[in-house]
């Protein structure tokens, strides 16, 4: 029984050890890159997301009202912790860029303790550049109304194209 | 009745009116005072100053977008033959620039800037030059090529633009200055009140309590004159 068990044991390590590792390569225009203290990459050292791959991770749709939309707005997207999971990332800061390189540093504590998510869509349509897409760092402002501020205002950044995992 | 104790019963006669009063100015200062701290927590709960920090930010970030879309433009237009990743990179500028005038029009600003003229001449003057770019830059976008001319003509649009957004950016930073002070100056007068209401109802308490001194004073006085 105890063969068995090690062997079964054994045989699962590479397995996870795999499993962990693997992380497809975009196969449509990379909207995401992960760089820094990351585990599983697809491309050098860097994890590249597509739009499809985001949207197959866990995620919620939420309405809202924020101080850069009139009005309740409906916002879709992944969780920003499953992209960290994903992306098997491990440090305490996250670096957020926008394509106009304004950067903004988040506690990875904002995507493990809320519901954050990086939003794909908004109002049920993909976001282009010029409506703030294709990523936009999205609190959960209905469900938790004390992250309403101006601290968390500057860290909802959109327009956003990397990620840098720090320590 | 004897004319001591006659005056006595017009001493307690005063001193219960002038308590009755007393007591009356002490209730409307704690009211005044009531009023004015629930007016400073008011002002204070408003968002007013985070929405014009955003304000102003809004508006850099547009003259900071020109800025950078005006000189890769300039540079292109400068230049005999523009690679297809240099007019790609420049079409991403001019979209990061076209999603700033979104924030121009937020709802949240206008209470701000809507009472200014010189801010709604500027928004729509900066709305006109972004969007009247669009077409070329939409080509641009759709990897078609343009021309030399083109190239020029949205340089010296931009430059045109970069003169309105730089005047905003001027406006906007002095309105704040100024609505910054005015909103220092209210909450210092705020609590000038306060403490100006706070001390007379100090006043207004310690009278009230000489006064009921006095009364307790006079009853002890017409005690003993009764006992005789």
């Amino acid at each position: 029984m105890k063969f068995l068990i090690a062997a079964a044991l054994l045989c699962a390590l590479p397995v996870s050890h795999a499993m962990s590792a693997s992380l497809p390569a975009p196969e449509g225009d990379v909207v995401l890159t992960i760089t820094g203290d990351i585990q599983n990459t697809n491309k050098a050292h860097t994890a590249t997301f597509d739009l499809a791959m985001l949207q197959a991770l866990a995620g919620r749709q939420a309405i809202m009202e924020t101080p850069w939309t009139n009005g309740a707005t409906e916002f879709d997207g992944p969780y920003l912790k499953a992209i960290l999971e994903a992306a098997g990332a491990h440090g305490k800061t996250l670096r957020i860029k926008a394509l106009n390189d304004y950067s903004a540093d988040v506690p990875i504590g904002d995507a493990t303790d809320y519901e954050t998510i990086l939003a794909v869509k908004m109002n049920g349509k993909p976001m282009s550049v010029r409506d703030k897409g294709p990523l936009f760092m999205i609190y959960p402002f209905d469900k938790n109304h004390e992250l309403y501020n101006e601290k968390y205002f500057s860290r909802s950044v959109w327009q956003i194209k990397e990620i840098e995992v720090v320590d | 009745m004897k004319p001591e104790l006659i005056e006595s019963r017009e001493a307690v006669h005063n001193a219960g009116k002038a308590t009755r009063y007393l007591i009356a100015v002490s209730i409307g200062l704690m009211v005044a005072l009531g009023a004015a701290f629930a007016h400073l927590a008011t002002r204070q709960n408003t968002l007013q100053d985070g929405i014009r920090e955003d304000a102003l930010w809004a508006v850099y970030q547009l003259d900071r977008e020109s800025r950078t879309l005006a000189y890769a433009t300039d540079r292109l237009a400068g230049k005999s033959t523009v690679d297809p990743d240099e007019l790609k990179a420049l079409s991403l500028r001019y979209d990061i620039l076209y999603s700033r005038l979104s924030i121009l029009d937020n709802s949240k600003y206008a209470s701000f800037f809507e009472t200014s003229d010189t801010f709604r001449g500027a928004r729509v003057q900066v709305r006109a030059a972004v969007v009247g770019l669009e077409p070329a830059f939409n080509r641009i976008a759709d990897g078609q090529s343009v021309d030399h001319a083109t190239l020029v003509a949205a340089s010296e649009t931009l430059g045109g633009l970069l003169s309105i957004t730089e005047s905003l950016l001027s406006f906007t930073n002095a309105s704040v200055s100024a609505a910054r002070a005015d909103a220092r100056d209210e909450v210092m007068r705020l609590q000038q009140l306060s403490a100006i209401v706070v001390l007379a109802l100090g006043c207004s308490i310690g009278l009230l309590i000489l006064n009921l001194m006095r009364q307790l004073r006079i009853v002890q006085v017409t005690s003993r004159q009764l006992e005789r």
